[in-house]
């Protein structure tokens, strides 16, 4: 990204924040810089110094704009709300300060959240990024996910903006939403991903125990994590939803975000272990046959998003080299994943 | 064609790993050419075992297919006869894959047939389950 464009974006923001903070003067913005933080929309980290009740103020932040071309989504509104809904409670997200889609102050729809210094974010590719803190961190990892569980729906002001599914309506419509999307996607046929759609068809899981905030995309990579291994950012709820937690356990516990040491989940912990610290935040108690379910229901929905991916980036939509990676890397991932865990069961 | 297309793209892919990407350290483009560095390491082995790994697949379905259309009924088993006895006409990568795909479509209608058939279909299912397995592992595609 050229010094002009991002020049053009620190003006930008200052026009935008004298406006939302009248109250505060002498804004000045330093190392604004492009990061990675998901293939959908531009992130950047930024230096915030004004004054405000005449005191010399000095604030990091993070800038979410939406991409070219994705005007209408609602989902930036969705992704917001959540961090709103969860800051101060026990799940640490950063504080959302501002949301914007009035398109004349940066062409496109953006927020802009606090930022957390001095932490790492580990790379799914990375081989055990987590070794040096033993499982507990993967104590902290699930005992925060059970707290997403046990969060009160309305305390979060998501349901004025999903669609809410009955306790026994859950498992059908995210996998329909997921087999639409493959339906649409695909640029190849996809025999394990259609033979895994018709099996969770015919046996479906027990009704959820509680309609819970869903994060979506709860997982090893997601969360920022400082040099004591205490996790003080969960991130990216852009896929954030309402349904059965069992989802979110499933897709963090799925063998893809193992860091290559299978008998670890996420690479920190056993099963066992995460039950116990999902079990004791959330309230709930794990159930094996809604857990096999999900677990399945998980890898159809990676290859929903590895395939969406695929075509994004060979459409010409998005010329984000991870998403041919994702598309090469985490289908073939998942095509093996769910050969081994139906092959049993269904031949 | 030498030097060899995997060896050029893999040496290009260390380069920029090791030498492009840390002069812009910490800065969004170290990201992006590493992952276009990933991906060059990753073409580097697909373009090596493409094809080999095409003809594999569509060898495997063939056979799968020739066992089938004896234990199915009506115009499917007529469609797997001709898709088990369909020569392979070139080895373009894009021509075998297409083939392939062509042969994917059918093995999925076949094993939504087993699905249905109950105790019957589990002999086929398990030989269904068998070819899909080689398929996954044939594919996978790693980093390292």
């Amino acid at each position: 990204m050229s010094e002009t464009a991002l020049q053009e974006i620190s003006d930008q923001l200052v026009r935008y924040l004298k406006h939302v903070m009248p109250e505060a003067s002498g804004f000045e913005v330093s190392d604004l810089a492009r990061i990675h933080g998901g293939a959908s929309r531009e992130t950047y980290r930024l230096k915030l110094s004004y004054a405000m009740e005449g005191r010399e103020r000095v604030r990091g932040l993070i800038l979410r704009r939406d991409p070219v071309g994705s005007l209408i989504d609602t989902d930036r509104r969705l992704e917001f709300t959540a961090y709103a809904g969860f800051h101060g409670s026990k799940v640490p997200v950063p504080a959302a300060l501002f949301i914007e889609e009035d398109l004349k102050w940066m062409e496109r729809p953006f927020f802009i959240m606090e930022r957390i210094d001095g932490c790492d974010v580990a790379s799914p590719f990375q081989p055990s990024p987590y070794e040096a803190f033993g499982p507990r961190m993967g104590a902290q990892f699930f005992s925060i996910l059970g707290s997403i569980a046990a969060q009160d729906v309305e305390a979060t002001g998501l349901r004025e903006l999903v669609e809410v599914p009955s306790l026994e309506t859950c498992w059908d419509k995210e996998l329909s939403h997921w087999e639409k999307i493959i339906d649409d996607d695909e640029l190849e046929p996809q025999p394990i991903a259609r033979a895994a759609i018709r099996y969770l068809r015919r046996n479906p899981p027990p009704p959820a125990q509680r309609l819970s905030v869903v994060h979506g995309d709860y997982r090893t990579g997601n969360f920022l994590y400082d040099s004591e291994g205490t996790i003080k950012g969960i991130l990216d709820w852009e896929m954030v939803h309402l349904g059965d937690p069992m989802e979110d356990f499933g897709w963090a516990t799925n063998p893809l975000w193992a860091h290559g040491t299978p008998e670890k989940v996420g690479g920190m912990c056993s099963l066992e272990e995460a039950i116990r610290s999902w079990e004791e935040a959330s309230g709930l108690k794990f159930d094996k046959q809604a857990y096999d379910w999900w677990l399945i229901f998980n890898c159809v929905k990676g290859l929903g998003i590895w395939i969406s991916s695929s075509k994004e980036y060979a459409d010409g939509e998005n010329h984000d080299p991870v998403l041919a990676l994702a598309g090469w890397i985490c289908t073939s991932a998942h095509n093996k994943i769910l050969v081994e865990l139906l092959k049993d069961r269904e031949g | 064609m030498k030097p060899d297309l995997g060896h050029a793209l893999a040496t290009e892919a260390m380069t920029l790993i090791g030498e492009i990407s840390p002069l812009v350290a910490g800065s969004y483009r170290e990201g992006s050419i590493n992952t276009i560095g990933a991906m060059l390491l990753m073409a580097s082995i697909e373009q090596e075992r493409a094809a080999e790994n095409a003809v594999s697949a569509i060898t495997d379905m063939a056979a799968l297919f020739k066992e089938a259309a004896p234990v199915v009924q009506g115009g499917l088993s007529e469609r797997l006869s001709v898709a088990a006895a369909r020569e392979i006409e070139s080895y373009l990568v894009s021509s075998l894959a297409a083939h392939r795909d062509d042969m994917q479509r059918l093995l999925i209608e076949l094993q939504t047939l087993a699905e249905d058939q109950g105790a019957e279909g589990l002999s086929l299912r398990k030989r269904i389950w068998e070819v899909l397995a080689r398929e996954a592992d044939r594919n996978i595609m790693a980093l390292g």
